[in-house]
């Protein structure tokens, strides 16, 4: 589990900063800044250049190790074949979506006239008093790299389901010739 | 025990496969043969930037470009010139200033595209056969370059497309569409108004009182430039067809697989795509891989050429940006301070016929003509020298014949001639013209 959320602390960190935020009584849209640590605005870029490395290196092919590693836990902490398959599963369209999507959609919520992300890296956006523009427009352009991203967490799923499959009716029948 | 060990050793077995055919793909996509190599693009850049612009003022809110518009003070060109390249490159504002100074927003969209002629019966029934939609819409902003000697006519209409905005369930739908979209997205709207498009451009004033009929080109960035790719592709018979796309960083997705096969080869006759983008840029590879029809190689009916400029390092996100394309652009339009000039890339190449002609509007000439000699005499100075020590005995080439990125018809590469030292070094090949006296300005 705990590997599972770890690529995706940025994003809990904005959404975090953001619910402390609006619980001081500060506005996305706001010019004035809102202090929170250093100031909302700036912990926020900050996550989003973290999610857009973490999305980066997903797309460049650390996906794959990381899936790997989760499909080898899923095997090691369960038992049944569906149950292995239904985790690997999950896992792998986490892995396929929210690594290039997530950072864009934990600021959603912060869209507003005085900002909005684009893929041309067009215009400032500014979220509690700063810009945050560079950051953000780059989060959009991740997106596309679910072009990479989405075959390599499919084609590791489909790998793993193979061999969990294949390694399970093995040992099937190995153990009805010990039976028989 | 053995089923985990051999699972884990198949697992990673796997991990490493991935890892090294990504690579090899990624080293396939980068010996990609550009028309226009980058070292060459900064001959075009004058050319492509007013396109650029464009292209990146189409992020931007329609409404306040219908208030600049109805104002009349053509306040619009130092707006989009103000979106496409950063506060803090000043000089390079004023240079793209200069060159976008012809051009006026038209008019524009960035709603949901029902039906915009409500007498349109086929797109009435295409709408009614639709998908489910989002709520939104190709945003687009159509643009007219005005004639210098008659501010009233234009010489050419060009329709710019935005790309994908952050948060909007469409636009990444509508990125999707390649891959059968049970939506409303943005290719279908324009399927079924592209027509209607062409004609509120034919309405214009500008357009009915030009005394030759303004060419229609389409431009956007990303999405958009796919979707101006497509509506080169799907406009109905009959009417103005798009004659050129210039697409920055485009989609690998064009939509034509929307469009039915006759309509197609029709509107693919004498069509030019230029395809510009900077080195490393993300699509790039995903174009390599998966990129819809037509193809990059794709010589004849239609003409797509490539052009890549390498101006910029970075991670491949951050090269997508049509801001930083266009203020390369800018930036490689001027040497030490002196323009280089205007020049349109060859339209005749490999004896295929295009129906695009580049402008040859004078202030166009006046602008590039005296300066750009100026600004290259540097630049070919530098070149020219090492291209005849090592071409002397090419005659074509001591002739000055300009054919940056021709291939032969049988799909070699041919020789990638740069600009001969003499003759072509200071012309200006609007219109296909080797050679051009500047003339006198006409306003």
């Amino acid at each position: 589990m705990l590997l599972v959320v770890l690529p995706f602390l940025p994003e809990l960190v904005i959404l975090l900063t953001s619910l402390f935020a609006g619980l001081s009584g500060c506005r996305p849209a706001s010019d004035a800044g809102c202090p929170i640590g250093t100031s909302a605005a700036e912990i926020i870029r900050r996550s989003l250049d973290a999610g857009f490395v973490v999305g980066s290196r997903f797309g460049d092919g650390l996906a794959v190790l990381w899936l790997a590693a989760c499909c080898w836990l899923i095997t090691l902490g369960w038992a049944r074949l569906w149950s292995r398959l239904l985790l690997a599963f999950a896992v792998s369209l986490v892995c396929a979506f929210v690594p290039y999507f997530g950072p864009m959609l934990s600021i959603s919520h912060l869209v507003n006239p005085k900002c909005s992300p684009n893929e041309g890296g067009v215009g400032d956006c500014i979220v509690y008093g700063g810009d945050v523009g560079g950051a953000a427009h780059q989060v959009v352009g991740l997106g596309w790299r679910i072009l990479e991203g989405a075959p390599i967490a499919i084609g590791i799923f489909v790998v793993y389901a193979v061999v969990a499959v294949v390694t399970d009716l093995r040992a099937r029948r190995q153990a009805l010739r010990s039976l028989g | 025990m053995r089923f985990r060990f051999a699972a884990l050793r198949v697992i990673f077995a796997s991990a490493g496969a991935a890892i090294w055919l990504s690579s090899v793909q990624t080293a396939a996509a980068q010996s990609n043969d550009p028309d226009i190599l980058a070292a060459y693009a900064y001959r075009y850049a004058d050319y492509y930037l007013p396109y650029a612009i464009q292209s990146s003022t189409a992020y931007k809110p329609v409404g306040t470009l219908n208030t600049m518009r109805d104002a009349g003070l053509g306040e619009e060109v130092d707006y989009a010139v103000q979106n496409a390249i950063p506060a803090t490159q000043e000089d390079l504002r004023g240079y793209a200033r200069k060159i976008f100074k012809p051009w006026r927003y038209q008019f524009g969209s960035e709603s949901y595209l029902t039906c915009l002629d409500p007498a349109d019966e086929a797109c009435k029934a295409a709408y009614a056969r639709r998908g489910w939609d989002f709520g939104s819409g190709p945003t687009y902003q159509v643009w007219a370059r005005t004639r210098a000697a008659a501010r009233s006519s234009c010489s050419e209409v060009s329709i710019a497309f935005r790309g994908t905005v952050g948060l909007s369930g469409g636009d990444w739908y509508s990125n999707l569409s390649r891959f059968g979209s049970p939506y409303d997205d943005y290719y279908k709207q324009l399927q079924r108004n592209v027509d209607t498009i062409m004609k509120q451009i034919q309405n214009l004033d500008c357009y009915k009182r030009a005394a030759r009929k303004p060419q229609i080109v389409s431009t956007g960035h990303s999405l958009g430039a796919g979707l101006a790719q497509f509506v080169a592709l799907a406009t109905r018979s009959g009417g103005p067809r798009i004659a050129k796309v210039l697409a920055f960083d485009p989609s690998p997705v064009t939509g034509a697989h929307l469009v039915n096969k006759a309509l197609l080869t029709e509107n693919v006759q004498g069509l030019v795509i230029d395809r510009v983008y900077e080195t490393g840029e993300v699509l790039s590879y995903a174009r390599a891989a998966v990129q819809e029809y037509p193809q990059a190689r794709s010589r004849c009916n239609p003409q797509v050429r490539t052009v890549e400029v390498k101006a910029a390092r970075g991670s491949s996100i951050g090269l997508h940006g049509i801001e930083l394309l266009a203020t390369n652009l800018a930036d490689l339009t001027y040497n030490e301070g002196n323009s280089l000039g205007y020049r349109a890339p060859v339209t005749l190449v490999g004896g295929c016929d295009v129906i695009y002609r580049p402008d040859t509007d004078e202030q166009l000439i006046v602008r590039g003509g005296n300066q750009r000699e100026v600004g290259l005499r540097r630049v070919y100075a530098r070149s020219a020298g090492r291209l005849v020590a090592t071409n002397q005995a090419n005659p074509a080439l001591r002739a000055g014949v300009t054919r940056a990125g021709f291939r032969q018809p049988n799909g070699e590469s041919g020789t990638r001639m740069a600009t001969g030292p003499a003759a072509n070094a200071f012309a200006l090949a609007a219109g296909g013209l080797p050679s051009f006296t500047p003339l006198p300005r006409a306003e």
